[in-house]
């Protein structure tokens, strides 16, 4: 194939992703970007995981070491399909502050402190420069296995300059569409877009190749399961402790990647788009490796030995005469490359600007007691120093592929990276998940891993005799043998990988733990400590400025914000700001809650430790104190007591009504009471009046029979005696209920009182049949009372029983129990009992159940013996659920209260 | 905001998406059991070639967390959907901002023409939490309903 076709190729393909990118900036300045902010746009912006590493390395990391290179996905997907732990998290911090880079992230968390943003930076680009050097020199590697397989013998123009001219054209199209807005939470619509084509393109270019290595070389899925038995990758070496670390090195890579950390947390729209991520991106990882063994093993058996290993995914349909699959497989990397290069190169530049450029313009153009107005354009600042970053980051790559010589294996570069940014892991989650970690100990933790990275794997992997003698490597540095580089403290025999990976983890998380133990955190970094560990718990919320900025000029606030955010948004923001306080204009007041506010605006554009900076700067005044922090929890807790106390005052409220509810309903209840008392007295009055008078009227007569005269004497007699009794028994009720009854108090045996009381009842319908049960020897007890009012009640209840008790064999048991110091009498008869509705209103008076005329009484027998408990300091109760009517009668031994009585 | 008590006892619902939080956060960790356990077959000492059926295993596992992950992501976006809610309206603390305040003296509206002196002017925020209540559990029959008093 020409080469000047491939460069065609490549060029309209580089063409219609300008196209894609420029219609999807234009779709989203419209307004339209629904489907350009969807979930699978998302997840295919992730695949800039999938690099040329991916595309190429793989298959010849399998070709070298079998199953490990499975490693490399394995840790992402673990860490996706658990995304509820740690990267819901960091996507809900990331959206709630704004963040715009890791090292925004870990600066904001540690109190807003920049020099944490400069050491993560720093790290950042370190760790990158070989991995952006690796895409380079993949794409030229593939430039030259087009132009090496040319027929005409077409000479390969210098290699150096090919990698040039893709460092160039890539640094073009990141700035054209990487630096279009300052505010990384407006994202970049087109590069996304973009690169969700790009992962498309590579993903069907490695499955093309790999469906026509299966089917058309190997034969098959059986075909390849044989081939592989068969060839020299047949035994899987499989060594545990590269296996778990490059697990884990893959996982924490997948979170700390800058350009990673750029795609999942930075450009994310939506947090369901996650959800839908955590099973769609290990699908993608899935199809993306899944031919990459028979590619690998096919590759092995047709290719010459010398054949480099890397690039089999084109030089296996090159030599099988199958142009066209090579060429979309050359896409395929192609697409590998320059996704994680614009990314990669994004996510650094801005990480330089906001956290190395910016600041130090900001202190040179700006010292000390500065007015906003002195302040230069610092928008367009900004602007240029990320095209000049992007720039320089793709420069430091193109001149590391030029010193590195681009000979090494591909996959060992990409793993070199790895750990690096590994490093980055130990501060970040314990960021977010413990609020103890100090700003100190992150910044120990990181220097110490990174200096042990260094030192035992970055810099010998940078060639022999290179920046590292052969003499240090092999005797250690000053001849002190335990410092070699790739056996510290004598640890030897380790795979040089692992071993970097081992002591830099435990250096880094050592420091850190220790490092925040020992050192005490600003207050700025126990306010964000707060906000980052308990994202979830909205309540949390306490502004980051102080009391102490009163003086704070909005004007020169604005002034300022235009020149970062740009005049519009500026003023559209106050604006809104305002309205919300209830002003109109573009001023609002500085309250801590607006600054908090505008701070974390301004930090979508120039990081939080700037942002913060610049507003302290303007504001003159402190940041947030010990005393605000306090003073703000006091308030916090205020609320709560007040709010508290509010509730106990409204549940009072609330008892007191039901109490004056039940009392009305008493007292409505009693004047009802009341009414039919005084009906049903003069109606008990009056009938054995109407008969004393018409009787006596008849013995007014003149002759009247001897005999009838007296028989009319006596009812006449009767009903008067009748009239007498009721009337004492009202009386009685009366002295009673008021409580002015006359207590005669004595000692007696219950049990003598009891059988009084049989014996006086036993003239109640003496004809009937009525056995009492009792338990004598419990009757024996000494009882200090009334005796005779007790008699009057056992008397009223025993008559009771004989009286309505329904039985055939009428049975009435009295049983008694001594209760501490109380004793209750249980009379309990075999009837049918008293129906429920009916227990209610028995104490009542005038209460008759059944037909009134055949008891012969008038209904005042139980209220008087309720009266007469009442005074005797007892209580008698209906006793349910006894098979029968059942009485409780339950009276102190020793009645006391008796004094009490006496003195009313 | 003393209502931070959360529910001892949940419905169905809430319990099953309760449970499905924790098989996401148990996935991860099954899967990388699963995916150690080859070191314990030590493939590396057996005499029989075991790469191909190593890939087997773990294109395996991996497809079976894919669908296991898909069907967790389906029962949580909902979840995910409740939270966002809460987010997008302002920064303001609710109970703080005094809105929900303000919506509730509307109920005293309707509330009886009588109780004049007691309607809380919209400036007395908190009051209106405990003023509908005693309203409206005030003894609905009073003593005496002839008796003129000074109402109305």
């Amino acid at each position: 194939m020409p080469f000047d076709l491939l460069v065609a190729v490549c060029l309209v393909y580089v063409s219609v992703l300008f196209i894609v990118a420029f219609a999807a900036e234009g779709r989203a300045l419209r307004g339209r970007a629904n489907w350009l902010r969807s979930a699978p746009v998302y997840t295919l912006s992730l695949s800039i995981y999938c690099t040329a590493w991916t595309f190429y390395g793989a298959v010849g990391y399998a070709a070298r070491s079998g199953l490990e290179f499975v490693t490399i996905y394995l840790g992402p997907t673990l860490v996706l399909v658990g995304w509820w732990w740690a990267l819901r998290k960091l996507v809900r911090i990331g959206r709630a502050e704004r963040v715009t880079s890791i090292a925004d992230l870990i600066s904001s968390r540690f109190g807003k402190s920049n020099l944490l943003g400069v050491i993560v930076t720093a790290m950042a680009v370190l760790a990158s420069t070989p991995y952006i050097a690796l895409q380079l020199q993949s794409v030229t590697l593939s430039f030259g296995v087009f132009a090496s397989d040319t027929p005409e013998g077409w000479a390969l123009p210098d290699q150096g300059a090919t990698a040039l001219w893709v460092a160039g054209g890539l640094a073009l199209f990141t700035i054209l569409f990487g630096t279009r807005n300052l505010d990384a939470n407006e994202r970049h619509h087109g590069v996304v877009t973009a690169i969700a084509l790009e992962a498309v393109v590579k993903l069907v270019a490695l499955l093309a190749v790999g469906i026509f290595v299966v089917w058309g070389l190997g034969g098959g899925v059986s075909g390849v399961l044989a081939r592989i038995d068969a060839s020299r990758l047949a035994e899987w070496n499989l060594d545990f402790g590269r296996w778990a670390g490059l697990t884990f090195v893959a996982g924490a890579a997948v979170l700390t990647l800058p350009r990673m950390f750029q795609v999942l947390v930075v450009e994310n729209a939506d947090e369901r788009h996650l959800a839908t991520a955590s099973w769609a991106f290990p699908l993608y990882l899935l199809l993306m490796s899944l031919f990459v063994l028979p590619i690998a093993v096919v590759g092995l058996e047709r290719m010459p030995a010398g054949a480099n290993p890397d690039l089999f995914v084109l030089t296996l349909p090159l030599s099988e005469g199958r142009g066209m699959l090579a060429l979309l497989a050359f896409l395929g990397g192609f697409s590998s490359a320059t996704s994680m290069v614009i990314v990669a190169s994004i996510a650094l530049a801005t990480m330089v600007s906001n956290h190395v450029v910016t600041p130090l313009w900001l202190a040179l153009r700006w010292p000390g007691r500065g007015q906003a107005g002195h302040l230069g354009d610092v928008r367009g600042l900004v602007l240029m120093s990320r095209r000049i970053s992007i720039g320089g980051v793709l420069a430091l790559g193109y001149f590391y592929y030029r010193f590195s010589g681009g000979t090494e294996a591909l996959a060992a570069i990409g793993l070199i990276s790895f750990v690096g940014t590994a490093q980055i892991l130990p501060a970040l989650l314990g960021g977010i998940y413990w609020r103890g970690a100090t700003h100190w100990g992150a910044a120990a933790g990181l220097v110490g891993g990174l200096a042990v990275w260094l030192y035992a794997l970055f810099l010998p992997s940078v060639g022999e005799g290179g920046l590292i003698s052969q003499a240090v490597m092999t005797h250690g540095p000053f001849g002190l043998s335990w410092l070699r580089p790739q056996a510290l403290f004598g640890i030897e025999g380790l795979d040089p990988l692992l071993h970097a990976l081992l002591w830099s983890m435990s250096v880094n998380v050592t420091l850190f733990t220790l490092g925040s133990l020992v050192t005490m955190p600003g207050p700025m970094e126990r306010l964000q400590g707060l906000a980052f560990v308990n994202i979830f718990d909205q309540t949390t919320g306490t502004g980051a400025w102080g009391r102490g900025t009163a003086g704070a000029e909005a004007e020169d606030l604005l002034t300022m914000s235009q020149r970062i955010l740009g005049a519009q948004v500026a003023q559209d923001f106050f604006q809104t700001q305002a309205a919300a306080q209830g002003k109109a204009g573009f001023l609002p007041d500085t309250t801590p809650e607006f600054l908090t506010r505008l701070e974390r605006k301004l930090a979508g554009s120039v990081g939080a430790a700037t942002a913060h900076a610049m507003i302290a700067q303007v504001s003159r005044g402190a940041a947030v104190s010990v005393q605000d922090l306090i003073a703000v929890a006091g308030e916090t807790l205020e609320i709560k007591e007040y709010s508290a106390r509010l509730e106990a005052k409204s549940e009072e409220l609330a008892r007191t009504a039901r109490a004056l509810r039940e009392a009305n309903d008493k007292l409505t209840e009693l004047s009802i009471q009341k009414d039919g008392f005084l009906s049903q007295i003069s109606h008990e009055l009056r009938t054995p009046m109407t008969s004393i008078r018409a009787f006596s009227e008849i013995l007014m007569e003149p002759d009247l029979p001897e005999e009838m005269r007296a028989r009319y004497a006596e009812i006449i007699h009767e009903e008067s005696r009748r009239l007498t009794r009721l009337l004492d028994d009202l009386l009685d009720l009366s002295v009673l209920e008021n409580r002015r009854a006359q207590l005669n108090v004595g000692v007696a045996n219950l049990h003598d009182l009891i059988s009084r009381a049989a014996m006086a009842a036993s003239s109640t319908r003496p004809e009937r049949a009525f056995q009492i049960e009792r338990d004598f020897p419990a009757e024996h007890m000494a009882i200090f009372t009334d005796t005779d009012r007790l008699v009057q009640v056992f008397i009223n209840l025993i008559s009771n029983a004989r009286k309505y008790c329904d039985a055939d064999r009428a049975v009435l048991r009295i049983e008694v129990n001594r209760r501490g110091e109380r004793v209750e009498v249980d009379f309990i008869d075999n009837g049918s009992g008293i129906p429920k509705k009916s227990q209610a209103v028995i104490f009542e008076k005038f209460a008759r159940l059944g037909d009134p005329a055949g008891a012969g009484g008038a209904g005042l027998g139980l209220a008087i013996c309720r009266e007469i408990m009442a005074n005797l300091g007892g209580s008698i109760d209906y006793l349910p659920g006894q098979g029968g009517a059942a009485f409780r009668v339950s009276l102190p031994l020793r009645r006391r209260g008796a004094r009490v009585q006496a003195a009313r | 905001m003393p209502k931070t008590t959360a529910p001892l006892f949940l419905a169905r619902r809430s319990y099953r998406r309760r449970r499905m939080m924790d098989a996401a956060r148990l996935l991860p960790i099954f899967g990388l059991a699963l995916w150690m356990v080859p070191a314990l077959w030590q493939p590396a000492s057996s005499p029989a070639p075991d790469t191909a059926r190593g890939a087997i295993y773990l294109f395996g596992v991996w497809a079976v967390l894919i669908v296991a992950a898909a069907l967790l992501a389906r029962g949580l976006a909902p979840t995910l959907a409740d939270e966002e809610e809460p987010e997008g309206g302002p920064v303001v603390l609710p109970h703080l901002g005094g809105g929900p305040f303000r919506g509730a003296p509307p109920s005293l509206v309707p509330a009886p023409e009588t109780e004049t002196e007691t309607t809380p002017g919209p400036e007395t925020t908190p009051g209106p939490e405990t003023d509908p209540e005693t309203q409206r559990t005030a003894p609905p029959a009073p003593l005496d309903p002839s008796k003129p008093g000074g109402r109305g």
